[in-house]
């Protein structure tokens, strides 16, 4: 009862977040095109997450947009799509300390898109789709985490997992939209991302 | 229908202070709000919370985020009782379930889960502060330093999320005139219709962020050392707060050692006024808090003052 776990992982959450973006920054110099083209689709899936999240509650269609650009641009680009789509969208659905969780969540998103990339490099849209689904679950699961530690007390597996229960049929949504918007969009956005993959990726004479 | 719960430039004092001294002020207020785990400093810290959100001129606001935190408080308050068989005073013998065992719902269960949403409202509360008191893009500033790329990033997607929203408006109506009914037809017809909507969307705002690429490069993003333009000040005000969001730290971290702001809620739920000390602490932490109120309402009433701060 005296440690304080909801404060503690609320720290760990922001300071996590925060050290992850610092480095990841540093890791390599990003290019103006890079800068931008983060942005811009960081604004792009904000947009999906703040009006469709209104709209249609669960069904966001971010998620697998969030994957494909790790799997096109990189670890890098992906990170920061995915660290900055819950930051900038709950500026208009409201900031809280749910906020780091969220980013770490969707940062990992980014980079599991990467990781597919660098593990599978001719993967298609179907294995990015299975991926997306699983991961409607994965983000309810580590949520939940943050939401058990800060408002549930005795912290046992018990309370958790009625915590899980209880958001089981939100997840299934998310899960379920996910498939969805990836089974029926993910093949134009990823050869949308490739063509202007290879659109802005400049190399200089005196570097060959 | 959102733009109450942003930042308006009012002019008022609070929206005045340097973001860094804000941004100590809110993090002790939230460090507090979890450290502490007695009723009545929560319920103190509630209403102390109330005040600061009328100085900012915030009812408004407030009550959106309020609503918003509302279903989260139902959830917390249905399972805690659901869950813990650590209470006492048992108020209901309820039936047996399978995976739950015997569920006995106890006073203190529901008193714990009634104190868990107080917090969460406090929680709330501070953020809904932060959206009031404080300028989004000078936090964003005081990053700079640290992480210039990351900040900026932030800076330009928060201000490109708007132009989306009325791409995509634009979009709509350019396929509206060419005859596209998006009312009309099965629900697969529509869906189809919606995602050529996204595809255009998408490939236009990728075309659109290799001209921003194109106009940083013609301003010198990237050609040499980040240059500042604007500057914020640090004024006596900042630093009378900034002392005295630290001392209500302090003062609420030796309090808690002595286990002022501590409370049992399992076997039995512990008194809530020990002695006379639980409340001397309490009015002290709050006492420094209210540091940015005094001197706001000084401000306001006070020539001398504001000359001065």
């Amino acid at each position: 009862m005296g440690t304080n776990w909801g404060f503690y992982t609320t720290m760990i959450g922001i300071f996590s977040v925060a050290l992850l973006m610092f480095s990841m920054e540093k890791k390599g110099e990003l290019t103006a095109r890079q800068v931008s083209i983060t942005a811009v689709l960081a604004a792009l899936c904000a947009a999906g997450r703040a009006v469709t999240g209104v709209g249609l509650l669960f069904l966001q269609p971010t998620m697998f947009l969030v994957e494909i650009t790790g799997f096109v641009y990189g670890v890098q680009i992906g990170f920061f799509v995915g660290v900055m789509t819950p930051l900038i969208s709950n500026f208009f659905m409201g900031q809280g300390s749910w906020t780091p969780f969220q980013m770490l969540c969707w940062g990992m998103l980014g980079v599991s898109g990467a990781v597919v990339k660098a593990l599978f490099p001719g993967a298609g849209n179907k294995t990015l789709t299975t991926l997306c689904f699983f991961w409607g679950y994965l983000y309810g699961a580590i949520m939940d985490v943050w939401q058990w530690s800060v408002f549930m007390r005795p912290l046992t597996f018990k309370t958790y997992f009625l915590i899980l229960a209880a958001g089981f049929s939100f997840d299934s949504l998310r899960a379920i939209g996910n498939l969805l918007f990836c089974a029926a969009l993910g093949y134009q956005t990823l050869k949308i991302l490739q063509y202007f993959h290879k659109k802005m990726d400049i190399q200089y004479l005196e570097d060959l | 229908m959102f733009d109450k719960l942003f930042y308006q430039e009012k002019g008022l004092f609070l929206q005045s202070l340097h973001p860094a001294t804000v941004l100590v002020y809110l993090n002790v207020l939230f460090v507090l709000s979890l450290l502490y785990q007695n009723p009545l400093y929560l319920l103190g810290l509630f209403f102390f919370l109330v005040l600061l959100i009328i100085e900012v001129d915030g009812m408004e606001a407030w009550s959106g985020f309020l609503k918003a935190g509302v279903s989260l408080m139902l959830i917390i308050m249905i399972i805690n009782p659901l869950v813990i068989r650590a209470g006492a005073t048992i108020i209901w013998h309820g039936p047996e379930l399978p995976i739950l065992g015997k569920l006995d719902i106890s006073m203190e269960a529901l008193y714990y889960g009634a104190v868990s949403s107080i917090r969460l409202l406090v929680i709330i509360s501070i953020f809904c502060l932060y959206n009031l008191m404080i300028n989004p893009d000078k936090v964003l500033n005081l990053f700079s330093k640290v992480a210039g790329k990351s900040v900026l990033m932030i800076a330009l997607s928060t201000r490109m999320l708007p132009t989306m929203v009325r791409d995509l408006k634009r979009i709509k109506e350019v396929q509206q005139f060419r005859g596209v009914d998006f009312d009309e037809g099965s629900l697969w017809a529509r869906v189809k219709k919606y995602s050529c909507l996204y595809n255009v969307l998408l490939l236009s705002s990728l075309e659109d962020s290799l001209e921003i690429a194109e106009s940083m490069q013609a301003r010198a993003f990237g050609s040499g050392k980040r240059s500042v333009y604007s500057r914020n000040i640090l004024r006596p005000r900042d630093i009378i707060c900034m002392v005295a969001s630290f001392l209500a730290l302090f003062a609420a971290i030796w309090g808690l050692q002595y286990g002022y702001g501590q409370y049992t809620f399992y076997p039995q739920a512990d008194f809530l006024i020990k002695d006379r000390i639980t409340l001397t602490t309490l009015s002290v932490v709050i006492f420094y808090l209210s540091a940015p109120i005094i001197l706001s309402e000084g401000w306001k009433n006070c020539r001398f003052l504001k000359s001065k701060i």
